[in-house]
């Protein structure tokens, strides 16, 4: 019987001599750990539009679209941190490693209109000079062309494209473009697999 | 002159794990029988399931419960595990004791959450603040460890996502040491206080026949005489590697649920220290890229009890069937007999003791039958159940 009352006054009195154990939150900002899962950004550069992290996403936080018009292509990336739960699967399969990465911000509650809760990329498409099909982003073919290095002339629109990005070959052969003809000369183009296969076995 | 009142309890609450409706039926003071209603708040899960990659599941299933938030998906990945030949088969070394790490820390911030909150039912709320403020190194620990405190996202069939760094092992370790005093207080509290002793002790007694007879599982059936744990009877993790002991108390009611709760805090130290010194250098993840066809099954000691998912595979990318019990789901049942029979007071607590989700104590009416009028809410019940313990400590003072 006396033992717990001794006990609680030893504590009362060393509660009496500490500081508060919360801490005093809105004016002393939080410091997350270094490996905090916060608020996922894509980087600008390092990300090649590959949209792996969209097939990955548990939470289908992430979505893209692809829009061609006047013979150019563009991908719009976008991450909603509204719908986002903050799992770091798209991180841990993005191909660069730093294409999306989570940051260690987390206080991301606005009472602004949800949509500004997002954030947006766009990346330049790669078209197929014949038929204007999608075939990557510039991006994810540089990429890939710098990952796999001699392995790249295995290819000829691969090859194609890098050495002309490069500075070393001339692109666009559009203007002799012809309609559902696919010639012998199309095959020295960047072309889609099916136009490329069209060319190799018809022409 | 005595009428019967029915006690409504529940149905649902946004924060619940399991929503539970309990309908108490009391005479005066006592409690005469109860009505247990589940089934509120069916979210889907099953089916969601099947609509995601093997890889993708684990995100959704640790999202059932926040509080058990690794041992759904350590249920799921070993039923995934299962098809492919085995836990040990397919995970690499390492990858187990990590496992074993977070399983065992989840194990502690939810045996202190459900102490805190008994605290605060019987209104002793230092008690609860003094566990809670005792639960918030265990849940930087995890933040440190997995990248947040909960939610963890560390299991993937095959392995564990992220690695334990070296540099992180002595701060685990250290918060450990600091952590086991608390532990001695908590116990301490309940050994001596005559107050807590007075307050649990006889309550909601579940005895060794009632306990196998209601199939209840975890702390609860331990707390009764029945000597269950899936961690020793069916092993996973690195746990047959480590030294420790399943804790079994006699009595069966608040007092030994509570004890039992509180010396299995001691062995998840231990366990967890036992990882932290022989985890072996290595691979953390085994890439597993196919799953066959078939059926299996994951068990999981959870902190309240056996968790089990079933797995059905048809060797495509996604689950065909996803089925999960959760431990609560036995253990609720168990209240037709542990709240009968006792007073309106001990009611709340009662409930409560079996480590439910407490958010359904919340949010409960007491309805005259005669006039159908509306004569308690939720919050008056804990407070009847706290003023019960200011009575007992006024009598002995």
């Amino acid at each position: 019987m006396k033992y717990p009352k001794l006990r609680e006054l030893k504590e009362a009195v060393r509660s009496l001599f500490s500081r508060p154990y919360t801490n005093d939150f809105p004016r002393q900002p939080h410091k997350p750990f270094e490996r905090f899962r916060g608020k996922a950004q894509f980087s600008q550069e390092q990300c090649i539009g590959c949209t792996a992290c969209v097939q990955v996403c548990p939470a289908r936080a992430l979505e893209f679209q692809d829009e061609v018009a006047n013979g150019k292509g563009k991908r719009t990336l976008t991450i909603r941190w509204d719908i986002c739960i903050f799992c770091g699967q798209c991180q841990a399969n993005c191909p660069t490693e730093k294409g999306i990465t989570l940051g260690n911000e987390f206080e991301l509650s606005k009472t602004e209109e949800r949509n500004t809760m997002r954030q947006k990329i766009e990346k330049e498409l790669v078209l197929c000079e014949c038929c204007s099909e999608i075939i990557a982003p510039k991006d994810q073919i540089l990429w890939v062309a710098r990952k796999i290095g001699p392995l790249v002339f295995s290819n000829v629109s691969l090859m194609l494209f890098y050495l002309a990005n490069l500075g070393l070959s001339g692109t666009g052969h559009l203007q002799d473009k012809q309609e559902g003809e696919l010639k012998r000369a199309d095959r020295i183009k960047v072309l889609c697999p099916r136009c490329r296969r069209e060319a190799v076995l018809k022409s | 002159m005595s009428h019967k009142v029915i006690v409504p309890i529940g149905p649902y609450h946004p924060l619940q794990e399991e929503p539970e409706f309990f309908q108490l039926y009391v005479d005066g003071e006592k409690v005469v029988d109860i009505d247990i209603i589940i089934g509120y708040n069916h979210r889907g899960i099953e089916k969601l399931a099947e609509s995601k990659h093997y890889d993708q599941v684990p995100y959704l299933v640790e999202r059932i419960c926040g509080i058990c938030s690794s041992s759904h998906p350590y249920a799921y990945v070993l039923s995934v595990e299962d098809l492919l030949g085995g836990e040990s088969k397919v995970v690499p070394e390492r990858a187990l004791y990590i496992r074993t790490v977070i399983d065992e820390l989840q194990r502690i911030h939810s045996h202190l959450l459900w102490l805190g909150l008994v605290g605060h039912f019987i209104g002793y709320n230092t008690v609860w603040m003094w566990a809670w403020k005792n639960r918030e190194p265990v849940l930087d620990m995890f933040e440190m460890v997995t990248g947040n405190r909960n939610n963890y996202a560390m299991f993937k069939v095959g392995g564990v996502r992220r690695d334990i760094k070296d540099e992180d092992i002595p701060v685990l370790k250290k918060t450990l040491d600091e952590f086991t005093p608390a532990i001695d207080l908590f116990l301490g509290a309940i050994k001596d206080d005559p107050v807590i002793r007075g307050r649990l002790k006889g309550v909601g007694r579940l005895t060794r026949q009632q306990a196998i007879d209601w199939c209840v599982v975890g702390p609860t059936a331990r707390a009764s005489g029945i000597d269950i744990d899936i961690r020793r009877d069916e092993p996973y993790g690195a746990i047959t590697r480590l030294d420790w002991n399943v804790i079994i108390e006699k009595e069966g009611d608040i007092l030994a649920k509570t004890t039992a709760r509180i010396l299995e805090l001691y062995e998840c130290v231990r366990i967890i220290r036992q990882c932290l010194d022989k985890m072996p250098k290595g691979e953390i993840d085994s890439d597993v890229k196919d799953i066959p066809a078939g059926e299996g099954i994951g068990r999981v000691e959870a902190p309240r009890g056996e968790c089990i998912h079933f797995v059905k595979s048809d060797g495509t990318n996604r689950p065909q069937r996803l089925k999960i019990r959760a431990p609560s789901f036995t253990n609720v049942a168990s209240n037709k007999v542990g709240a009968v029979g006792g007073t309106i007071s001990d009611a709340a607590l009662t409930l409560a003791a079996v480590d439910p989700c407490y958010c359904c104590t919340e949010r409960l009416a007491v309805i005259d039958k005669s006039t159908n009028k509306k004569i308690m809410n939720g919050w008056d019940l804990v407070r009847l159940c706290q003023e019960k313990t200011m009575q007992i400590k006024e009598g002995r003072l």
